[in-house]
């Protein structure tokens, strides 16, 4: 380093310690000391700041705040005086002025303030508003509405909306419905308030409330009624009133619909799915064509959705028969539809109607979805059928299950390893992925028998699933699934309430495979049905058990906090 | 036992001895209590059930945030499996190397050598589900009985080491919520069992008999015992003790309103920690006096929650506090109760504090000595449920295995484990 850059360093080192000796310490600000906890100091460094910058309406307010919590309220008397006459055009000042009146000298100085405060700012609401909250709070809501009154008359601006507040709190629910009816009238923006307000009226006022919203067609006071319904929950009777209030004018209708609809949207009730499909049909018939058909398919979802599937068809229908016949997605939808309410026959001569329509992927879909309903249905040649020659992955998972509920476990290993792991849902894919570990661990290539009684499973007769499960688990060699299928038995005999059966079951499982990969899910399982019914000390010696032998087990974790519950030492 | 001469037997439990061990020693498991441990509140029954069962055990001060070295049985094992509690297998020279590293560092091994009698004051059939300590000796699996104003005047302290105490209102006001929940079916029930009580050992009213409990419980710590309190027991132990002859109580209390002169007649120098207070005087405000920095029932005074910061001591110069503050985190989130914190500036001279909030004027964690024996206090209700109230689920530990706060309530069951002098009482 040459000696210029070395002497540039030095000083470059320098330099920061030099210049913090320079800075004096800053003293905490108010606000930091209050929020340390360090009240007496934060008032005297708040009255330090007022005293040097009187006009500081943060300091006034923290002063305000910190001599309240040491009942020293009256010493911020002069500063109030220092910062109205500091900065004569802040309103707020006037307010801290009026409060340190009313809360040291009560009503009388409280009034004296608010007619000095409504003297210097003689347009302003706010002297008008902060006095009669605060005659509400106290109890004189009568004096209140006196002073809302003469603040309207003096100002000429509306007070409905202070008023509406003061009566609800007085309890007069139809005459705050009244007034809050005048406010939203002259003013749309406070409908939100409004509702929020008068849809905590108790159940015995609300007939009144309704009577006192009127039934005019305002559209405002319409949308006031409709979002005071729907809190109240008449879902429905909210769509009445805001269908009967909609203006003519197309943009101002769309709006309403569009809040209406987005507000149902929050609710899972299925009256609010049916008012909200209402809703967004009204809403499709002021919008444009390509808006409106995408509309109405979201109505057709709300209302599959919400249980009204004829619904559905019926705005589908029009859909997918109109001028935008080719529309895939709405015929795909109407099949869904379909076959959730289980018209198979229906749905397949739609399907054969509307595939070229239909694109691929969803072709897929729509051909598992009737192959499981047909399945499920108990025909399993007729969904063998309707999976023509497709080869698709969702195709091949069904073909999987079906090979596995004729007893052929081979084909079916193959058929559903060969599906992957991608399924419809998530359920399914983990559902066909444990159904694989099963098949796994059976060796056979073929058992009717197990086909049988997995097909009684699918099919939800759970009670003789579980029997024959378990006999054709006893046909199984002893390391070669028998103890898998067992335990399946007897987690279904525990779903349908056969602990005997299930404590069998589990047990024998147990023995044919003590040190198997089911066996800490058969000891955990069997743990869980000796703590409910009443057998704490068997079940501990089977939790300990597990842990011990079983210590690396995913099931461990359960296991102990089982073991917690057993022993008493959690709630 | 005074300050000085419990760090004199401490210095000589402190194994430095046992440094020459290694080769030739019975094997030994290492139960870590760092980041690693799967689950802390149960490390500690392991270790209190060992030496329940006649084994020693030594806690290493700071060794991996406060580790324990037990026997190496097959009994030890197995506890720890079940209990899905870390153990590390230690071989001689293992140990060796973590003894030199505790010999250069700020560590020390304190011997632990006999499972401490553990007594909690609470009354007979309570449910252990709203008393953070009697959660965390459930959890743990250490042994504890419950003991209340009968067995206490009774003379029944004797029997143990250490005493817990939790949100029991020592100035007979029922926790000052009579007027708020007088119609409630539990606080009538707790009414019942106070006056019951109280007549039945022929005293006039509850605050009396609160008022005689205190003066017991502190001749139990005079005479070597070890008291830890949290919450509201705290505070109201001191004011019964300073207030013994003043009426402090509330008319529901003691049939009189409180006397308007009582904090100019409190006598402080028979409390253990606290001193110079202003009583609270509305009988209707759920805080009892500004010991509490929080005032969580004071909507003009509550303040917010914050953290509180344990603080550190030298292991081998103040094995006591160090003790008490062993933990894997060093900063843990504030939780309220009925008295939170203790403000600074109430604390009497030579109190410890052992955790404060940084930069709020109140700690959180607190120890002293009266006597022959100590007293720990920690503000707060539930170190896992840090806004609780009346009615709220009970908290379940096992969601909180490695719960810090609650780390802080075992080192105290521990901590008598330490002291080889028999109690005096």
């Amino acid at each position: 380093m040459s000696p210029a850059r070395s002497a540039l360093f030095v000083c470059a080192l320098a330099v920061p310690g030099a210049l913090a000796a320079q800075v004096p310490n800053t003293p905490p600000s108010g606000f930091d000391l209050e929020r340390g906890g360090r009240i007496d100091a934060a008032a005297r460094a708040y009255q330090d700041a007022l005293t040097s910058s009187p006009g500081r309406i943060a300091d006034l307010l923290g002063l305000e705040r910190v001599l309240i919590r040491l009942d020293r309220l009256d010493e911020v008397m002069p500063f109030v005086a220092r910062a109205i006459e500091a900065a004569p055009g802040q309103e707020v000042a006037r307010e801290i002025a009026f409060r340190v009146a009313g809360t040291l000298f009560g009503a009388d100085s409280a009034y004296a303030a608010a007619s000095r405060w409504s003297d210097a700012f003689p347009d302003s609401r706010n002297p008008y508003r902060v006095h009669a909250r605060w005659l509400v709070a106290r109890g004189d809501v009568a004096v209140a509405l006196g002073v809302l009154d003469a603040g309207e008359a003096r100002t000429g601006r509306s007070m409905d909306e202070f008023r509406a507040h003061a009566l609800v709190t007085a309890g007069d629910w139809p005459a705050a419905a009244r007034a809050w009816r005048r406010a939203v009238r002259g003013n749309a923006g406070f409908a939100s308030p409004a509702a929020a307000n008068l849809g905590a009226a108790p159940t015995e006022v609300r007939a009144a409330v309704l009577e006192a919203l009127g039934s005019d067609r305002n559209a405002a006071a319409s949308e006031l009624r409709a979002e005071v319904l729907v809190r109240w929950g008449r879902v429905e009777e909210a769509w009445v009133a805001l269908d009967a209030g909609l203006p003519g004018e197309r943009g101002a209708a769309a709006g309403m619909l569009r809040r209406f609809a987005e507000r149902l949207a929050r609710m899972n009730t299925r009256e609010a799915g049916r008012a909200r499909g209402l809703a967004l049909e009204r809403l499709a018939e002021r919008v444009g064509d390509d808006e409106a058909a995408a509309l109405r398919l979201e109505a057709a979802q709300v209302y599959a959705g919400a249980g009204y599937p004829d619904a559905a068809r019926r705005v589908l229908d029009r859909r997918a028969s109109g001028a935008r016949s080719q529309d895939a997605e709405a015929a795909a939808t109407l099949i869904r539809v379909m076959i959730a309410a289980g018209r198979l026959d229906e749905a397949e001569a739609q399907y054969r109607e509307r595939r070229d329509r239909i694109g691929p992927d969803d072709r897929g879909l729509l051909r598992a979805a009737l192959a499981w309903a047909r399945l499920r249905s108990g025909d399993l040649d007729r969904a063998e059928r309707v999976l023509e020659a497709d080869s698709s992955v969702a195709s091949l998972g069904v073909r999987g299950w079906i090979a596995a509920y004729r007893g052929e476990l081979e084909d079916a290993r193959d058929l559903l390893t060969a599906a992957g792991p991608a399924a419809a849902t998530r359920g399914d894919a983990s559902r066909r992925a444990g159904f694989l570990v099963l098949l796994e661990r059976v060796e056979a290539r073929r058992s009717p028998a197990l086909g049988a009684a997995l097909f009684t499973l699918e099919r939800g007769d759970s009670v003789a699933a579980a029997d024959r499960l378990s006999a054709a688990a006893r046909a199984l060699r002893a390391r070669a699934g028998r103890a898998d299928v067992l335990v399946l038995a007897a987690d279904v005999a525990m779903a349908t309430a056969r602990p005997a059966d299930a404590e069998r079951w589990y047990r024998e499982a147990l023995d044919a495979e003590p040190d198997g990969p089911t066996a800490p899910h058969a000891e955990y399982a069997l743990a869980v049905m000796l703590h409910e019914r009443g057998r704490p000390v068997e079940a501990r010696a089977q939790l300990e058990h597990l842990i011990i032998a079983h210590g690396s087990s995913a099931v461990v974790p359960k296991a102990r906090r089982l073991l917690d519950t057993v022993r008493g030492v959690v709630p | 036992m005074r300050r000085d001469e419990f760090l004199g037997a401490l210095a000589a439990l402190a194994v430095p001895g046992a440094f020459g061990r290694g080769q030739g020693t019975p094997p030994s498991l290492l139960v870590p209590m760092d980041g690693r441990q799967s689950n802390h509140l149960k490390a500690y029954g392991l270790t209190y059930r060992s030496l329940q069962r006649g084994a020693t055990a030594e806690w290493l001060l700071n060794y991996r945030a406060g580790s324990f070295l037990l026997e190496d049985t097959d009994r030890v094992r197995r506890e720890a499996a079940l209990d899905g509690i870390g153990v590390e297998p230690l071989t001689g020279a293992a140990l060796v190397a973590v003894r030199g590293e505790m010999a250069l560092a700020n560590m020390e091994s304190v011997l632990l050598e006999k499972a401490p009698r553990v007594a909690v004051y609470v009354p007979s059939g309570a449910a252990p589900w709203d008393d953070a300590v009697t959660m965390a000796l459930q959890y743990a699996g250490i042994e504890y009985d419950t003991i209340w104003d009968p067995e206490v005047l009774a003379g029944g302290l004797g029997d143990y080491e250490w005493l817990h105490l939790h949100h029991e209102d020592f100035t007979g006001q029922y926790s000052k919520f009579f007027l708020t929940f007088r119609t409630a079916p539990w606080l009538a029930d707790m009414v019942d069992r106070n006056q019951r009580t109280a007549r039945a050992l022929g005293l006039p009213h509850v605050p009396a008999l609160k008022a005689r409990v205190a003066r017991t419980i502190r001749d139990f710590v005079d005479g070597g015992g070890f008291l830890f309190a949290m919450c509201t027991a705290t505070e109201t132990l001191d004011l019964a003790l300073a207030g013994e002859d003043v009426d402090i109580a509330a008319s529901y209390g003691d049939g009189t309103p409180m006397d308007p002169e009582a904090a100019q007649r409190m006598a402080w120098d028979r409390a253990l920690a606290f001193t110079g207070a202003r009583l609270e005087l509305s009988p209707q405000t759920a805080t009892f006096s500004d010991i509490d920095g929080h005032q969580v029932n004071n909507p003009a005074r509550r303040q917010p929650l914050g953290s509180f910061r344990l603080f550190d001591f030298s292991a081998k110069v103040d094995p006591v506090p160090t003790m008490l503050v062993q933990c894997h985190r060093s900063v843990i989130p504030d939780f309220y109760g009925l008295t939170t914190s203790f403000r600074r500036d109430r604390l009497k001279p030579g109190v410890t504090v052992l955790a404060d909030e940084p930069g709020a004027p109140w700690a959180k964690y607190i120890h002293g000595e009266s006597g022959e024996g100590t007293w720990t206090f920690l503000g707060g209700h539930d170190p896992e449920d840090p806004q609780h109230q009346i009615g709220d689920p009970p908290t379940d530990l096992s969601l909180h295995t490695g719960s810090p706060g609650y780390r802080l309530i075992l080192n105290n069951v521990l901590f008598p484990a330490a002291k080889k002098r028999e109690l005096k009482t």
